[in-house]
Parts: C-alpha cells; structure tokens; sequence
C-alpha cells in the first residue's frame, strides 16, 4: 500500500468534496442553462439581450478571474448590502459568504452560460410539429415542455452536456486557490509539507480520470434513454 | 511605456486605485500572459503535428502511448500538471547545484512546461479529427492520380485538415489564455496575478478584478476575430457559391 | 342558430400574418354529425382557417364558440391574444387534430402517444387509457404496431396511429388538415376509410383536404375558400357537381 503519510483521510474528503461540488456545480448550470437558453429564445428583447450579454462575457473572461471576483467581490458586495439594510433597520445581521457555496455559484454562472449554448441548439433542432401537437392536445406549457420538449431536447444536447460537464469538473481544481479544501487543495498542502509532489499529484490526477470514467457510463446510460424512438429505426 | 503612463498620470489623479504604478503592475502581468501563452502555443503546436500523425497512423505501437499522453493530459485539470511540474522537480535533491537549476528557480519554466504539453495533447486530438475526417475521397483521387502515400498526405490530406481544424484550434487559444489565468496560483505575476495584488494591496476586488476581466475579454475577442478572419480566408472553398 | 348544442361555431374570423391578409371574414358552423370539408388552392386560407379553430393560430377578430362556450380574448396593442390560456387548453382537449405531417411523438410508442394527452391532459387513470387507447388501435387496424415508435412504421401507418391519438381524448370535433397530402398515393387508401368509417358513425368532423372523391361521398357540406373568402358553399351535390363561381369551375377542372 501507498503510504500517505497520514494525508490519506484528508485526500479522500477532498475527493468526496471534488465530486460533491462538480455535481452541485452541474445541477446549477443545468438549470442556468435552460432558464437563459428560453431567455434567448424567447420574443421578449430585453430577454434576448440580457442573455446575450451574460453569455458573451462569461466566455471572454478566465474561470479563476470570475471565480476570484465573484469570491472575493461577493463578501464585500453581500456585506454593502447588509450594512444598507442594517442601517435601515437597525439590525446588526452578517452573512458570512459559505466558501463551498461560492464556488458552487461560480461554476454554475460560468457553465450555465456553456449549457445555455447547448440548449439552445438543441431546442432548434426539435421538429416544431412535435411542440403544436402538444399544444394542439391542449398541453401547458410546463406539462409541454416536460413530457415533449425536454426529452427531444436533450437526445441533441447530451453531447455538448458531456462536454461540459468534463470541462466543469476540471475546472473544480481552480476552487483550491481560493482556499476551498477540494482533493487539489489538500494534494498542494500534502505536497508542501512532505516535498513529495508524485506521491499526491498523480493519485489526484487518477481521481479525476476516475470520475470521468464513471460518468462516462453514466453518458451512456442516458445517451440510450433519449435515443428511444430514433436509433431503432427499421 | 513610462511617457504613455506620464500622459495618463494626470487623468487618474483622482483615483486612489489605478494610480501609474498599479497600472505598471497591470501592463506586465499582460506581457507575461502574452509571453506565456504565445510560446507554449508555439511549441505545443509543433509537438502537436507530429503526434497526430502518429495517431492517425493505424500503427498501434506508434498510437497508443500517444493516445495515453493526450487521454492523461486532456482527462485532468492542467493545475494538476502545473504543480507537478512546479514541485516535481523543485524537491529533486542536490538540483540547485546543476545546470538545472534555472528551471526551479523562475515558475515561469514549470508553467511553460505544463502549458506547452497541455495544448499540444488538446491540438493533437483537434488534428488527429480532422485528419481522420478526410474523405476517403480525396485520398482516394490521390493516389488514382499516381501520388505516392507520403505525396498523398502532404500535398491533400494535411492541407485540408488544418484548415478544418481551424475553428476548433481557435477556440483552443482562447481557452489556453483563458487557463493560463491558474499561473498565478505558482507565484508568477501574469494578469490575473496582478489583479490579485492589486485587490490585496487596496482590498475592493470589484475594480481589481473587473478591469482584468475587460482585459482578458478584449485579448479574446481579438483572437476570436482574428481567427474569423483566418478561417474566411482559408475555408472559402467550404462556403456555397 | 348557435346554441350550447353546437359543437363548433365560428363567426367571421380574420387573421393577418404581417401585412398580408389570408382570412378576410370567414365562418362555420359544426352541428353534431356534420362532416364539413374546406377546399381551395394553396394559399386560399385553409388551413390557417382550421388552425384558427383550436387557436394554433390567434384570429385578428372574430367569434369561436365551442359548445356554446365562446373563447375569450383580450387586446393588446397591436395584437389580439386569448384572455385565459387555461381556457384555451381546455378547448384545445375537446377538439382534436390530425396534422399533415402526423406530427407523432418521436420518442414515444405508438400506444404512448395515444394515452399521453387522456393521461396527462385528462387526467384519466393510465391502465383505462391503455385499454381504451388499444381499442383505439385495433380500430385502426394497429394493434399489433402498438410498442413500435413512429419511426419505424410508414407514413399511413403514422396517420392512422395519429387519428386513434385523436380519438382518445374523445373529441367534439375532429379537425383534420389535409390528412393524405404527405402519404404515398398507395398509403392514401387506408387513411381515407378509418376517417369514412369515422364519418359514418356520425363523428362531428372538418376537413381540410384535396380529395375532392372524399369531399363528395362523405361531407355534408363544402366550403370552397378563395384568398380568404367564403366563395361558395352547400351540399357537396350541388357544389361540386353545379359550381356557380367560375374560380371553382377552374378549380374542379380536370388537370392533365
């Protein structure tokens, strides 16, 4: 056995926390995603430009700047806050900005922008005769979007989510250098206590291809799910 | 440089945080970012040319270790291969005392060294799709005309990938830029390291890290149009009518 | 006149898209029984007309009344909308349609696209839906393509799996919008008797079609469209056989 000089329970809660932020990470973009994906294609202008805006900015600009400014900013701009409204009310509150939290808002902002472009493709490449039939059975909205939409949808953005999300889960590293103890952040320190970089990188580094190889069946899984009905074409 | 800040200097009198030296501090982060990124794209695409045609090969001796190098390089966060090649050789014992030794001491070397086999394992993959997305076709015409395999790949199948590749080769620069932001996090004072001096030194990250996200926007953006440019000079052949 | 009887009434309707106008006043009225074709060239307004009537299209004014519920519309600015989408969806229920293209849900099988609006629309409890949805499909002759998915039947095999779709949320009034004109002509055949049958068991129904041989033997009147106009209308007998309007004299004209 590997001996990790007393850094191996820690490695594993910083892999357990990798996993746990990437995939809360995921759930928020998937949801940032599809909200700003109907934004765009939606007939409100302001919609629209909105989320252009949003999307455009997102991929001119580095996920350690926007995490930095978000992290760092986001304390400062929540305590301006809470002083107007203590001021105000003559309340004495302080929110306290969760690191973990933060970087999960992060990552959800930046891939949300990725996801909506995905969406966004995918909702055009549905065959609009498949929406007026719902409305013409007199299906909501909600219930539209749900039973019909959604999983015709996501048959074209499964690829493009996959993308995405192996970009996101890399990019969970960058949560270690503002200070968020994720399986990097503990192989840096580890590293620097003992000055055996290999001992803690490359066990890091297999984590990851771990997970991917895991989520790469999990790809699959769904890739069978939402084909139903077009790969089995006679 | 310091006449243009001279110039300047006047305008931002007033303004406690992007005084002249702040903004010094700004314009050389952006020469290291520019230095760091430019020459790993360099090297890292000469290394990439060579690897896709290995991987394109069909000789499995040649594609397999290749395929390895891209599978680990591409499957993990390039911080990762950032501290092992900042640690990995700094902790060697007796280091200091070889020719070696200039490697450890400016991080600049490891960054270099991570960056330049990061987007050269990225690249290869963008060529090795592209080349293998040749029609069979063309090739085919190729060697119907007499051309022999090497001919065949040098004058048709080599071109016409590189100039497919290009939209997705694009968007690799933008993304290296973009990831070589993490060089801050080994001491070097690139863009995103001077915002954050910056924002430790006056403690308001909105103006500090805002004003580097305009920068960072503005150098992509201009990548982006300069490669738009590229492409509709190069792929007009691919455009109807 | 319209009373609550009425299944379908639709009084003077019209609709622009831009700046063109392709409905300049239209109407019908549906009693029980009735099958009611819509004929005229492309572009004569008649398919809008039929997309109008369960509001796949938002008429620019005029009346629709089903069962003697009128549908409600507030005006904007500059266009008009329904008052109530929840209204809009209800009515939507009781009228089903038959599009040209089938318009069958890709990812689900043939017998999943039939219980998907009794279900999930209606509210009917899935294990009765599915009884009655094969039912549906033994009566279109699709019993045995029940878990096959659209992709994997032929265009009449999709239409008639279509009209047993239709069928199950047990419509007030069928609309079809020319039904055959995407079929091979020997897929025609087998779509045109399910909805002769259909007719002859006095379903209320209105057609949209080119089938001028259907027109005549099954509908209980014609409406001849041109440029967004009733141009003439009655009995197919005398419509079709002693057109008064020249345009539909050129319209019924054989074509070699």
């Amino acid at each position: 056995m590997l001996d990790f000089q007393g850094y191996g329970p820690r490695l594993l809660e910083g892999a357990w926390l990798t996993a746990e932020l990437a995939l809360a990470s995921l759930a928020a973009a998937l949801v940032i995603g599809l909200v700003v994906a109907s934004a765009k294609s939606s007939r409100s202008l302001v919609a629209k430009s909105v989320a252009t805006f949003y999307t455009t900015i997102i991929r001119g600009v580095p996920d350690l700047v926007m995490m930095m400014l978000l992290f760092y900013g986001g304390q400062i701009g929540i305590n301006m806050a809470t002083d107007a409204l203590n001021a105000h009310l003559g309340t004495d509150w302080f929110i306290n900005v969760n690191a973990f939290a933060a970087g999960v808002v992060t990552l959800g902002v930046i891939y949300g922008a990725y996801m909506s472009e995905t969406f966004r493709g995918a909702f055009l490449a549905v065959d609009a005769g498949q929406m007026e039939a719902a409305r013409a059975y007199g299906m909501s909205g909600w219930l539209a979007f749900r039973r019909i939409r959604f999983p015709l949808m996501m048959r074209h953005a499964l690829p493009g989510i996959n993308n995405n999300w192996l970009v996101l889960l890399k990019s969970t590293a960058l949560v270690s250098i503002i200070g968020l103890s994720d399986m990097v952040y503990v192989a840096d320190q580890a590293t620097k206590a003992t000055h055996q970089p290999f001992l803690f990188m490359v066990p890091v580094g297999l984590g990851y291809l771990a997970i991917t190889a895991v989520s790469e069946l999990v790809v699959l899984g769904l890739k069978r799910r939402f084909d139903t009905g077009f790969s089995q074409a006679t | 440089m310091e006449q243009w800040l001279a110039h300047i200097a006047p305008f931002l009198s007033d303004n406690a945080i992007f005084t002249p030296s702040t903004l010094a501090q700004y314009w050389q982060g952006l020469v290291r970012t520019v230095q760091l990124v430019f020459i790993s794209l360099v090297i890292g695409l000469c290394l990439a040319v060579p690897m896709a045609l290995g991987r394109a090969s069909g000789r499995a001796w040649l594609n397999a270790p290749i395929w390895l190098f891209t599978y680990v390089f591409r499957g993990t966060p390039l911080l990762i291969q950032l501290y092992v090649a900042y640690y990995g050789f700094a902790f060697i014992d007796g280091i200091q005392d070889t020719r070696l030794a200039f490697f450890i001491n400016d991080p600049v070397y490891p960054a270099l060294l991570a960056f330049t086999l990061n987007t050269a394992a990225y690249t290869a993959e963008i060529f090795v799709g592209a080349i293998r997305a040749t029609s069979r076709g063309e090739l085919e015409a190729a060697r119907a005309y007499g051309m022999s395999p090497i001919t065949a790949y040098r004058r048709i199948v080599l071109p016409s990938a590189f100039r497919r590749a290009l939209p997705a080769y694009g968007n690799e620069v933008i993304f290296m830029l973009h990831a070589s932001a993490i060089a801050s996090a080994v001491t070097i004072t690139d863009l995103t390291g001077a915002a954050y001096y910056v924002y430790a030194r006056f403690y308001s990250p909105f103006p500090a890290f805002i004003f580097v996200a305009v920068v960072y926007m503005l150098l992509s953006f201009a990548l982006q149009g300069g490669f738009k440019l590229l492409e509709a000079r190069m792929l007009r052949h691919l455009k109807p009518g | 006149m319209a009373d609550s009887e009425t299944p379908l009434v639709v009084r003077d309707l019209h609709k622009s898209f831009k700046d063109v106008s392709v409905l300049n006043g239209v109407s019908l009225e549906a009693h029980e029984g009735d099958v009611i074709t819509l004929i005229g060239a492309s572009g004569s307004g008649k398919s809008t007309f039929l997309r109008c009537m369960n509001l796949l299209e938002v008429p620019d004014a005029g009346e629709l009344i089903v069962h003697g519920e009128h549908v409600a519309f507030k005006q904007n600015k500059k266009t008009r909308e329904p008052a109530s989408w929840k209204q809009v969806e209800r009515i939507r229920s009781r009228l089903a349609m038959v599009f040209q293209g089938f318009n069958l849900w890709a990812h689900m099988s043939l017998i999943g696209n039939v219980i998907e609006a009794p279900v999930h629309v209606l509210g009917v409890p899935k294990k009765q839906a599915r009884e009655r949805g094969m039912a549906l499909l033994e009566r279109v002759g699709l019993a045995d393509r029940a878990d096959y998915f659209p992709a994997q039947l032929s265009g009449g095999q999709q239409q008639r799996g279509a009209i047993a779709r239709a069928l199950a949320v047990d419509p007030e009034v069928m609309l079809f919008d020319e039904p055959t004109s995407a079929l091979d002509p020997e897929l025609v055949g087998d779509v045109l008797a399910v909805m002769r049958e259909l007719a002859d068991e006095g379903r209320t129904m209105v057609v949209v079609t080119h089938e001028m041989d259907f027109a005549r033997d099954v509908s209980s009147q014609v409406i001849y469209l041109h440029e967004g106009r009733v141009e003439e209308t009655g009995a197919p007998a005398e419509v079709l056989s002693r057109p008064d309007s020249p345009r539909l004299r050129q319209f019924l004209a054989p074509r070699f």
